[in-house]
């Protein structure tokens, strides 16, 4: 999928948890997970505010949009 | 519990209730069939002698009596017509027994919340499936049974027919029940979307 989710990267610069970030959102560990680990189809505006609120950054720090390499020939 | 979620968990009952009686009647025949020196009946399809039956209605006016379906009974068991009855009571059983517990198996995902499953998908194109297929094995079982018929059995004013006429109703059953089966197909597409949206 082209939607990267750095969300490992955040965690680890906060300092904080999956299951503190989990309980603080109101959003369930598997699906933080799901989320981490790119299973996850879409987001909610509301959960995406959610996150960014308590991890102070911005909807572009958490998510990026790669593209995939063209095989050659 | 609201009513909308009872009604599944009260069909799921019922049906458990049916499969528990649909095994136990089956059984009970079976052994009735092949063990016991109870009477074997077997439906047959006649067609009078001409002019043997005839009937008169003031509305109506005069007629008669073309065809008829009914049931023979024998008193003497014939090693045919009990393999042909044994066969008859397992078809039935089987066709029962199948589908209840497809649909038993569907109402319990219903029940728990969950009915737009891959699974579900499978069990809903297989009861479409499986009926026309159990219909048309019924009604391929009754003709075999009049063909053998027409050879041995002698009626007094009546002819024996053995007419393979396939009732296309378990069919349009069949196709409706899958057309079903690929809307439960979208919606689990839906459901997973929906789960995997946070």
């Amino acid at each position: 999928m082209g939607i990267e989710v750095r969300l490992d990267r955040l965690l680890l610069d906060r300092k904080m948890t999956l299951t503190e970030l989990s309980n603080r959102v109101g959003i369930t560990q598997a699906n933080l997970s799901n989320l981490k680990t790119g299973k996850a189809r879409a987001i909610r505006f509301t959960t995406l505010d959610a996150i960014c609120k308590v991890l102070h950054c911005q909807p572009g720090d958490l998510l990026s949009h790669t593209t995939e390499q063209e095989p050659p020939g | 519990m609201s009513t909308t979620n009872r009604l599944p968990k009260i069909l799921q009952r019922l049906t458990e209730v049916g499969i528990g009686v649909t095994a136990l009647v089956a059984i009970v025949f079976l052994l009735a069939a092949v063990f016991t020196d109870s009477a074997l009946e077997t439906p047959m399809e006649f067609t009078p002698a001409e002019d043997t039956y005839s009937l008169t209605s003031e509305a109506w006016g005069t007629g008669t009596i073309h065809d008829a379906v009914g049931v023979a009974r024998f008193t003497e068991r014939s090693a045919t017509l009990v393999a042909l009855s044994t066969a008859k009571i397992l078809a039935y059983a089987a066709a029962s027994l199948v589908l209840l517990v497809l649909l038993r198996n569907t109402l319990k995902t219903l029940s728990a919340g969950t009915p737009f499953v891959d699974a579900n998908v499978d069990r809903i194109r297989a009861i479409g499936i499986l009926i026309p297929v159990f219909g048309f094995l019924i009604q391929g079982l009754h003709w075999a049974t009049s063909l053998v018929a027409m050879d041995t059995v002698a009626a007094e004013g009546l002819h024996i027919e053995a007419s393979l006429t396939l009732n296309l109703t378990y069919l349009f059953i069949g196709l409706v029940i899958v057309a079903l089966a690929e809307v439960f197909r979208y919606g689990s597409h839906l459901q997973t979307d929906a789960d995997l949206t946070i």
